[in-house]
């Protein structure tokens, strides 16, 4: 049902204002972002993706590392359709559901039922679905009487899960996650947890970017390693995890928690393994 | 792999291979015609607009009428007194003009920001970006449809009875929306991409309402009208104002408002497709 295939995909994008002008050392490029190439004297690019092909079929949960600017939020946005690449190409098959930045895509003067509408008929459902799905989305957002206050009333954890609570309502065949639920409190990432695996089990396809490898090793089967806009590795999370643990990607307590985790995973899998014996 | 070596060598490119996409301008009709289908979202998103703008205020859509209305009636007690014309022409003379001309003006002026201002939907969903432009339009429109009661009540209160010529002004409203959807779809595009351009327009509109003829009748210029005859939103005011008031039918005017149409048309399609998948990058 829901497939990705991404084929020899480059994205670019221009540098506008005074981004063109200003120079930068190389050595300050090195450590962050994505490749910033001089096309002409006066125009500049970020080649934010550089010959990506990918291909995710049904159930496939992706984790997407890397550091920052290293394309993992751009590839998502090419995924959902916002981004058209030039260069290469996507075909994306089955509905998406995307949870980038909490700020985006709602209107803060309008109250949380407002946006629940709004967000519903922007991602293409009709009035009367959105109906029908919006009691559901108020009980899991558990905001209660504040979805009849305007959205900029809501701390940011509140108007994070408005959105989670809304894009995964309609049960997306294909979940887009950028950092998800930095703000949300222990209990709503407990449910958000048992939702997104729900949504993963009916047959859809999980992307999730994120610095916490923690979370990538519990939530996905499959990782994605970006470095300046290059796939550096693909494959199942342990293997690529050790990759990234044997390079100068990670700081080393990072390193070092990855390391003694797989240690004492390694250990339990003996001990279980003597038992059985 | 040491990454200093990437940014030394430039990128080699593979060259893209030629795919059955369908062609930039066939992509971005398509783009007009299924944001058009949205019809629910693009009526919705400006009906929160019109809310978000008058909220909290006690007299909330009422300074619609209130600021419009005041503003016809004070221009139509001085100019009067200046112009010496009799009141009762030349109040319907400047609400009709100023009723038109509003509309061009925030059509012109908050075009500039349609993209800009669905920044946050642009950068969060795909959809399609005409979606934004019948928005904005839907929004002016209501706004106008607004002022039309004013306007009403002047041409009632001024005994204005118009001659069956007047029904012109529905093929030519129709043609002042057709317009109105490229203008802003064209000057969203430009505004997007070159912001020096929203500051241009706001100042050229402060112009334009002088070099209209609006408060001023075009055989009171003498030689100067010779030139302003070449500012097109004068035409779009004839089109409206000289049916309805004076029962008369402005051709050179239709001729040109349907030109500009046309020519609008194709000019904004060509700009359109150029920029519909370069306009994220823009924002």
């Amino acid at each position: 049902m829901a497939s990705i295939t991404i084929k020899n995909l480059n994205l670019s994008y221009p540098l506008l204002g005074a981004g063109v002008r200003i120079r930068l050392k190389s050595s300050e490029m090195d450590s962050a972002g994505a490749v910033i190439k001089d096309d002409t004297r006066k125009t500049r690019s970020v080649q934010a993706l550089h010959n990506i092909s990918l291909s995710l079929k049904d159930g496939d949960r992706l984790g997407l590392v890397g550091r920052n600017g290293s394309g993992k939020s751009t590839l998502l946005r090419v995924i959902a359709g916002i981004y058209e690449p030039l260069e290469g190409t996507v075909d994306v098959q089955g509905s998406v559901s995307s949870l980038f930045n909490v700020g985006l895509g709602v209107n803060p003067e309008s109250t949380g039922y407002r946006n629940i509408e709004l967000m519903g008929l922007i991602a293409g459902y009709s009035k009367k679905q959105i109906q029908e799905m919006t009691p559901a989305i108020a009980e899991f957002s558990g905001l209660g009487g504040y979805l009849s206050l305007p959205v900029r009333t809501y701390s940011n954890g509140m108007a994070m899960r408005l959105k989670f609570s809304a894009a995964t309502a309609f049960s997306p065949d294909i979940l887009l996650m950028d950092e998800w639920l930095g703000a949300g409190d222990p209990e709503f990432k407990e449910k958000a947890r048992a939702r997104m695996r729900e949504l993963v089990s009916k047959a859809g396809i999980l992307i999730l970017a994120s610095h916490n490898l923690g979370l990538i090793r519990k939530e996905c089967t499959q990782v994605l390693w970006l470095h300046r806009g290059v796939i550096r590795a693909h494959g199942p999370t342990d293997r690529v995890l050790r990759e990234m643990a044997n390079s100068d990607e990670l700081p080393l307590h990072m390193k070092q928690k990855l390391k003694k985790q797989w240690r004492r995973e390694r250990q339990e899998r003996k001990q279980q393994n003597q038992k059985i014996n | 792999m040491s990454s200093s070596d990437s940014v030394a060598q430039p990128l080699s490119r593979p060259k893209p291979a030629k795919t059955s996409r369908p062609g930039a301008l066939a992509a971005a009709w398509l783009d007009l015609v299924r944001g058009f289908k949205r019809a629910r979202l693009w009526s919705n998103l400006a009906g929160d607009d019109i809310r978000t703008r008058y909220m909290r205020s006690f007299a909330g859509i009422s300074w619609i009428f209130i600021s419009f209305a005041f503003f016809i009636f004070v221009k139509t007690v001085i100019f009067a007194a200046i112009s010496n014309e009799d009141i009762t022409f030349f109040a319907p003379y400047v609400t009709l003009g100023f009723f038109v001309w509003a509309f061009i003006r925030s059509t012109i002026t908050e075009g500039c920001m349609t993209f800009i201002g669905a920044r946050g939907w642009l950068q969060s969903e795909a959809v399609p970006l005409s979606t934004f432009v019948y928005r904005t339009v839907t929004r002016n429109l209501f706004i106008t449809a607004m002022h039309a009661i004013v306007v009403l009540v002047v041409l009632v209160g001024t005994r204005l009875t118009p001659t069956p010529t007047a029904w012109l002004i529905v093929p030519m409203s129709i043609l002042i929306v057709l317009n109105a959807v490229w203008v802003t779809l064209f000057v969203g595009i430009i505004g997007t991409r070159f912001r020096d351009f929203i500051h241009l327009v706001s100042t050229m509109m402060r112009v334009m309402v002088f070099m209209t003829p609006i408060f001023w009748m075009p055989e009171q210029l003498g030689a100067l009208w010779n030139v302003l005859i070449f500012n097109p939103v004068a035409h779009f005011i004839f089109v409206i104002r000289d049916p309805l008031q004076f029962g008369t039918i402005p051709t050179l005017s239709i001729i040109v408002v349907c030109s500009i149409t046309v020519v609008g048309w194709l000019i904004t399609l060509g700009a359109f497709a150029y920029a519909r998948r370069r306009l994220i990058f823009w924002l």
